[in-house]
Order: structure tokens, then sequence, then C-alpha cells
């Protein structure tokens, strides 16, 4: 999962204005909108906004002007007014609702979230019953025997929207007191509520917004709808759905008098849902072009070298990484996840790529596949089989590569049968062998020493095991017949001995059928039982490869050597990557000069000077330090 | 499987008790009376006390709501307190122009829901803005606001489509279909919005996800990946929203079938109100409750389809 995180940052957040309350500009516009209308409304008898009520036919549907603002109805009466004193009715039916869904939703949510049980199940119960209550149908009952009393009807509306309400609280104070400093309160026996309360409040504090914009929003329609039927306050009072209704009313000879009721109905909500929108924005952020399956990639020609490319082998490898830099970002400088890669896989050739996490091993392995990040700034090139994949020729079908990933059960499609999965990918790269897909998908399974294959097809990830479940990924990942397989941590996240299940399925498909496998990890075990090279990575760079026994008993770069001194016993079983003094330099926070230089026990002025060359040292190897020939000292 | 579907029938029938008594309570709160309704305020003393007795409005709720009750299972749900016509009848008459408007309505939302929620997942950037904003218009300009601009726009300034009214699809196919228009561009315009952000979540999701990644990785093709794995995966959240955008459009038909003169549920309802006619105001919530209560039905069944947890648990 390591490098994983990187690949799912946004590649763009969008800057917004904050201010002092920590919303967005506009959050803060739609506030200010709404609370003037409501002072308006308040105040409305003071500040002479005009009598709703007083007819003057003499000056009926009057256009908007300097005798009204927004026009006169068909009894002459002020528009304008009668929006502003409309609000009154609009914002107290609002406030009713919101408060009977605020208290029993909040509360039950709260109840239900904390006690659990049957208390839970039964308050579900009703919450799902009120969901599927057609609203509408109820209010007219309330209003067909309270006449025009939409007070009754909002009120009842509160009810019914107090079950949504219900919902996200008892989700929150679910997952909240689930929380180790909730549970150690708990165990205590002190100030539990206390603590719940604190850091529900800051937890519910969006969602609660949220939601609340949507139940004042519908609330809204609701009221406005049902005077626009009549079925609300009796005329002549005012209302926004009875001045809507006016408008609707003359619609074929003065079209202009729906367009202040429409406005000012629509405003209202916007603002209302821009509010609760805002309180969202403030914890979430947005992704900028692009989509996980149309990721934006620019390849760039040169932007992220700062050196000449390195000839790595002289053998026609199978595949070959030059010059290769990703970084995320958009029109600025790119922030570089890895800088100036290259390396070589051989035929048949099992290679390690180690590093700590964030060292950017991963980034590289995908590469190969190319598969980048939203938002990535490609530079440099790989080759496969003679072919250059990255970057892709166009309207070339891309070679195929196999790939396994770090967690096996999660790498396959919930929803389909084994069967099903495998199949397919087995029609993509045999469309002759129609028919015999399921043949085929047999002798997969079997080659990855799975028994009972036509048992096996039938069943749904959720039903088998992990190590099964990495077996069946590998099976899709062969089936292709590739030249090389990606596996991306395969055992990081399986039991030590279907770790060597796995290892040992591995290599012997390596022996089998002249497979390269290209290996990201982090443990040396792993290393020492697999691997025939070995790429140390560091902060995003290559810091230096060799054979794997080189690594081992001679290692010359100081960080793998800080690795292997701090792990004597490395090939002694499954270890993971031993811990150093320090951190690893995130992308955007590198030093100038060498990476390493923090940690670097040999570290002086010159390594923070300039970049780091990668430098050959001896026979097919390299190392990126430049004390490398002080440092001869044996181990 | 089987759990969820006893639980939803267990759920159905206090609903149903619920909404249809809720007429009853609300009567038994209210001063006024069905008496008092059918008589008008001109009617003597006694004439008023003999129709209370015969309507047994002297009886007890409960016993008032039990009479209704077993009437009910009769297929009886009274009759009309403004001209006597049953219940039923006058629901079944009025059945017709509303399953039009639903059905079609609920089409138009699906197609555009899933076209539009699917290409702003798979795109993304401004797509994936607009779906946002449509979402937020829609509940912004709320169903009658929107008919009234589109009548004042299609109807009054362009005359390109009938301001209102209803014609049956076995009368004219072609005005059945020119008086559609503009009620289920109203009622799908919010619905349209809701799902098309359901399901641009779900899809999102989908895609961010791990097996998405070894999908790609292993070559399969985009189609496959967006039309069959993300499609399935992302089924069940988006036919919970379906449910729910049913019984909000059911609620829609009141006020679009008033605005647009469609002789409908909806606008039955609306004029039984305004008539506190309450035996018909009742019969159309039953109606729709009932209609809601199969909905989710039938979409627990879809469920059930189409999670492999939940059916391999049955077995
Ligand atoms: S260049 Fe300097 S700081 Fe970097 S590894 Fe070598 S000695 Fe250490």
């Amino acid at each position: 999962m390591s490098d994983m995180v990187l690949t799912h940052k946004p590649a763009r957040t969008k800057s917004t204005v904050r201010t002092g309350l920590g919303l967005p500009i506009r959050g803060v516009i739609a506030l200010g909108y709404l609370g003037l209308l409501a002072l308006g409304a308040v105040f409305a008898d003071f500040i002479g906004v005009g009598d709703p009520l007083r007819q003057n036919l003499l000056g009926a549907k009057m256009p908007p002007g300097e005798h009204f603002w927004l026009g006169s109805d068909q009894l002459g009466r002020d528009i304008f007014a009668r929006l502003i004193y409309g609000a009154r009715e609009v914002m107290l039916g609002a406030s009713e609702a919101l408060l009977i869904a605020f208290g029993l939703g909040v509360t039950a949510g709260l109840a239900a979230g904390y006690v659990r049980g049957r208390l839970d199940s039964i308050l579900s119960a009703i919450a799902d019953m009120l969901q599927s209550v057609p609203a509408i149908a109820v209010l007219l009952a309330v209003l067909a025997v309270f006449e025009g009393n939409i007070h009754a009807a909002m009120i009842l509306f509160g009810v019914l929207a107090s079950a949504a309400m219900f919902r996200v609280v008892r989700a929150a104070t679910m997952s909240i007191s689930e929380e180790r400093y909730v549970l150690a309160a708990r165990l205590a026996g002190v100030g539990t509520w206390t603590i719940l309360w604190r850091h529900l409040a800051r937890r519910l504090r969006s969602v609660l917004m949220v939601q609340s914009a949507i139940v004042v929003a519908l609330a809204i329609v609701n009221q406005v709808g049902l005077s626009f039927l009549g079925l609300g306050s009796k005329p002549p009072a005012p209302t926004w759905g009875s001045v809507l209704m006016d408008g609707a009313a003359v619609l074929f000879t003065d079209t202009w008098m729906i367009i202040p009721p429409v406005v000012m109905i629509s405003i209202t909500i916007l603002a209302v849902m821009v509010v609760g929108d805002a309180f969202q924005d403030a914890a979430t952020t947005r992704i900028g072009r692009g989509s996980p399956i149309r990721p934006s990639v620019r390849y760039m020609p040169g932007a992220g070298a700062r050196f000449g490319t390195v000839a790595i082998s002289n053998q026609q490898p199978l595949v070959e990484v030059s010059g290769l830099s990703i970084g995320i970002g958009g029109r600025g400088t790119p922030l570089w996840l890895i800088q100036d890669v290259s390396f070589s896989v051989r035929h048949g050739e099992i290679v390690g790529l180690v590093g700590e996490s964030g060292a950017g091993k991963s980034v590289a392995a995908r590469a190969i596949l190319n598969m980048f990040p939203n938002g990535s700034v490609v530079e440099g090139t790989i080759r496969y089989a003679g072919r250059e994949v990255v970057p892709p020729a166009r309207g070339v079908p891309s070679p195929r590569i196999g790939y396994i990933s770090q967690q096996p059960m999660a790498a396959l499609d919930p929803a389909f049968t084994i069967g099903n999965q495998l199949c397919e990918a087995i029609a993509l790269h045999d469309g002759a062998r129609r028919g015999k897909e399921r043949e085929k998908a047999m002798e997969l399974l079997d080659l990855v020493q799975i028994r009972e294959p036509s048992k096996v097809l039938e069943l749904y990830p959720h039903q088998i095991s992990g190590g099964m479940a990495q077996r069946v990924a590998i099976a899709i990942a062969l089936s292709g017949n590739p030249q090389l397989l990606v596996a991306d941590e395969p055992t990081t996240a399986l039991d030590v001995t279907v770790q060597l299940e796995i290892l040992n399925l591995l290599k012997a498909l390596q022996q089998q059928k002249g497979l390269a496998i290209l290996l990201v990890t982090h443990d040396w075990g792993v290393v020492a039982r697999m691997c025939e090279r070995v790429i140390t990575f560091y902060a995003g760079e290559i810091v230096e490869s060799a054979g794997v026994s080189d690594i081992f008993f001679d290692p010359r770069h100081p960080y793998t050597r800080a690795l292997r001194a701090a792990d004597p016993h490395g090939q002694r079983g499954v270890e993971r990557l031993p811990v150093i003094a320090g951190q690893v330099p995130p992308p955007g926070k590198r030093p100038s000069g060498c990476n390493f230089q923090a940690r670097c026990q040999f570290g002086i002025a010159r390594c923070a000077l300039k970049p780091i060359e990668l430098e050959t040292y001896g026979d097919d190897r390299h190392v990126r330090c430049i004390r490398l020939n002080e440092l001869k000292v044996p181990r | 499987m089987k759990r969820l579907i006893l639980y939803r029938l267990a759920m159905a029938l206090p609903l149903l008790i619920l909404v249809s008594m809720l007429t009853f309570v609300l009567v038994s709160l209210s001063p006024g009376d069905a008496a008092r309704t059918i008589l008008g305020s001109n009617a003597t003393p006694e004439q008023y006390a003999a129709l209370r007795e015969a309507l047994g409005l002297n009886d007890p709720v409960l016993v008032r709501y039990w009479h209704w009750l077993v009437g009910a299972f009769e297929g009886d749900l009274g009759r009309s307190l403004i001209n006597g016509q049953p219940v039923l009848t006058a629901v079944t008459q009025r059945l017709g122009p509303t399953v039009s408007l639903v059905s079609l309505t609920m089409v138009v939302t699906v197609v555009f829901g899933l076209i539009l929620g699917i290409a702003g997942a798979v795109f993304g950037g401004r797509l994936g803005r607009i779906v946002d904003l449509l979402s937020l218009f829609g509940m912004a300009v709320p169903n009658f606001v929107l008919g009234v601009c589109l009548t004042a726009i299609f109807a009054v300034m362009f005359r390109l489509l009938p301001p209102g009214g209803y014609v049956a699809p076995d009368v004219s196919l072609l005005g059945w279909a020119r008086s559609m228009i503009l009620p289920v561009v109203c009622l799908s315009f919010f619905a349209v919005g809701i799902l098309a952000q359901q399901v641009k979540a779900s899809f999102s999701d989908a895609l961010q996800s791990e097996y998405t990644f070894n999908l790609i990785a292993n070559g399969f093709s985009r189609r496959s990946i967006i039309f069959k794995h993300a499609l399935k995966n992302s089924a069940l959240p988006i036919l919970a929203s379906v449910g729910v955008i049913f019984s909000a459009m059911l609620s829609g038909t009141v006020l679009v079938e008033s605005l647009f003169y469609i002789p409908g549920l909806g606008s039955l309802a609306v004029m039984a109100t305004a008539g506190s006619d309450l035996p018909i105001v009742q019969g159309v919530a039953v109606i729709f409750t009932l209609a809601v209560v199969i909905a989710n039905f039938l979409l627990d069944l879809a469920y059930g389809a189409l999670n492999p947890k939940l059916r391999t648990a049955e077995a």
C-alpha cells in the first residue's frame, strides 16, 4: 500500500478562497443572502417594504418599475412586499421542520449508535419505515384535516425527515465509539459521554450541516409547493407559492409575473444548498482533470532528467527503463515521485525492487504497465521486448505483462465468479479459442497448483482464502502468456506459511516457463529467497543496483550498508526492512544534493552541493554516492 | 436473502397501518368532521347528529379504523364525502395517467442518470462538475417552478407544446407523447441529478478500487471494466437510490399533475384535500404507500440477485 497512497492523491487541489469561518467564499455569500432575507422579513414592518395586502386595481399588473420594484399582481398588490412578507412563513416553516428533524434524528441517532443492540434495530426499523412514506401524500392528509395549517404539515415533515438525520448521526456515533480513545474512556468508566460528545461534535459538524441544508431545502420545496396548490395559508396571506400561482394564472398575458417568485424561490433554495455544500467542501478536496480509468498523463521529453541515462546492461534485455521520472502536478513544477530511474530486467530473471515506503519502487514498477497516477508528468522511456511502451505508441495494443498486487482479496472483482474473471482474461488474449476458455482456465488453475479447479471456478472471491486468491490472481496475470510478471509486494498481506507457498510457486513458474519477474518488496527474506539482482530505491531514486550476493555481503551505498548493518541476519527468514533512524524525505521536501544526507553517517559538506550521479562500480553495479571510492571500508 | 425479504414484509404491514391510520387519528384531533363537510354549515343540529350516527362518527377512533380496515381487505376503501363515489373506483379511474407519467419519468431518469453519472465518473473533470451542478439545480428549482417556466417558454412563447391536459395513448399516441413531454421533464429533472450523482459516486469508488487497478494492469478492456465490472459493483447503491427516487417521484406527481391538468392520482389528492374529502386523500396515500412498498420489494429481489454475498449466504 506504501506507494499506492501517492497514486491516489488528487492531482491538483483546487484552491478555494477561505474565510475566517473556514468556509469558501461562496458559502459566505450564500449565508449573507440568507441573513439579509431573514432580517428583511423580520423587520419588514419597519424598513418600508410596503404593504403586501393593499390592493390597487388601477395599478394592477404593472411591470417592475418605479412604483413597484418587482411589479404588481392582478389585484395591484406589490409583489416585492408579498415576497418579503412571504419569507416569514417560509422561514418559520423550515425552522419548525428542521427543529423537529434535528431533535428527533440526533437524539435517536446518538442513542442507537451508542447503545446499539435491540434499541438500534428498533430505531433503524422505524427510520426505514419513515423513509418509505411518500411524504406529500401524508402532508395532504394533514392539510385535509387542518385546513390551511401549513405549520402542522411542516412539523409532520420534520418527523419524516428525521429518519435521514438519524442515519448520519447513528453511523458517525458508531464509528467514533469504536475508536481507541473512546474505548479507553469506556474501560476507565469515566466521562464517556463528555469524550463521545466532544469528538462527535467535531466529526458531526459537517455531516449535520449538509443534512440540515437538505432538510431545510426540502421543507421549503414542500411548503412552497403546497401553497402553490392553494393548500397553504388562505388568501390573501402573502406566500411564495401563492405569488407564483398568481403569476402562473396570467402566464399567457403577463408572462413576466412569474419571474420574481421563480428567482426568489430558486435562489433561496440554492443558497441553502450552497451553505451545506460549503461545509462539506471544507472537509474534502477536489480532484482535477482525469479519472482513475482515464488518468491524465503528460509525456514530456527531458523534463525530469538531471543526467544522461545510464545504459545498464549490454545484453538485449526484456525490459529497459531509461531516464524515467514521474511527477504529479499541474502547470507548475511537478512534484517528482521518482527521478531519473534506469534499470533493466533480462529474460527469465527475477529482479527485486527494494526500499522503504514512499521510496517510489511501486511507482516505477507500475510505469512498466503504463499505469501512472492521475495528473502525472512522465519523462523517459521504457522498452519491453524490443518495443517502446512508454510513451505508448498510438493505435498499437499494449503488450501483455502480468501484474499481481499486494491485496489478493481486494484484487479480484467481488461481483463475479473466479471462472468468469479468468475466462474473460483468457478470451482477451486468445480470441481464436472461443468456447475453450474454460478448458484453459482449468489448465491455468492447475498451473498455479489449485486443487479441484472446476469447483473453484464456480466460487466468488469472498468464498476463498487469501492464499488461494493470490493464486487465482497469478492465474489471471498469466492468462496472456506474458514474458514478464510484475509482482507488487505479493506476499505482504499473507500468513507466513502461505507466503512461502506463493514464493515457491513464483519461483517454479520462473523456472518452468522462463518467466521474468519484477518483484517489489521491502522484505529482505523475500529478496534472499527469490532475486538474482536487487535495485535499492531511496526517496525516488535508485541508490544502488547489484547482484543479490553483493547486496548482502558487500553493500556499497551508505543506505544499503545501514540497512544491512541494522539487520545482520537478514537471510534467516521473512523479515521486514529494518528501521534506521530518521525519515525518508517526501517528494517536494527533498534536499539539494544527496537525498540520504540527513541520515547518512558518512555525509560531508560536499554531499549537499548538487545532485549525485549514479556511478558504475565494478561489473554491472551502480551506486549513487560521491564518496563511493573513499569508503572502501571492509565490512 | 430470505431474511431481507422477511424484514421487508415485516416492515410493510406496520407501514401501511401507520399511513392508513393517520387520517383517523388526525380527524380525532381536529374540530371539524365528516358530517360537517357533507352537510355544510346550514344543516340543523338534528340532521347533523343523525348523520354522525349513520357515519359511525360516535364510535371511538380505533373502532372506526377497524371497520375501515375490514372493509379495505374486501376492497372497500370507503366513499367520497363529496360525491359518494367509492374511493376504489375514483382511484382506479385515475390510475392510467399517473402510471404513464411515473413510468415514463422513471425510464428517462434511469437512462439519463446512468449516462451522465457514468460519463462523469469516467471522464471526471468538467463533466463531473456538471453532474454535481445538475443535482444542485435539481434541488434548487423544484418541479412546479420548472414547470411554470417551461410552460412559459414552450407553450406560451413558442407554442410548441400544449400547456397542459392529458391525452390517453389509445386516443392518440402522438397527443399522449406531446402531453407527457413537459410533465416528464419537470418530474425527472430533480431525479436525474440525484441519480447521476449517486451513479458517479459509486462508479468512482468502483473505478478507484484495487480490483479495477488489477483489471487495467492485466489488460482488460476499458469497455468491460466500465460496463461489466464497475456497473455490477456499483449496482447496489444505485438501486437503493432508485428506491428513494421512486418515492420522491410519487410525491412529485401531486404538483406536476395539478400544474399540467393531468387527471391522475396526484391531482385527485389535491382536489380532495382542498375539499376536505378525507376518504379520497387517505385512499391515495394508501395506494402510494403500497406502490413504494412493492417497489422496495422488487428492488430487494434485484439486490439479492446482484449481490453474490447475499446469494451464497443462503446456500
Ligand atoms: S553522497 Fe554523501 S550523504 Fe549521500 S550517501 Fe554518499 S556519503 Fe552519504
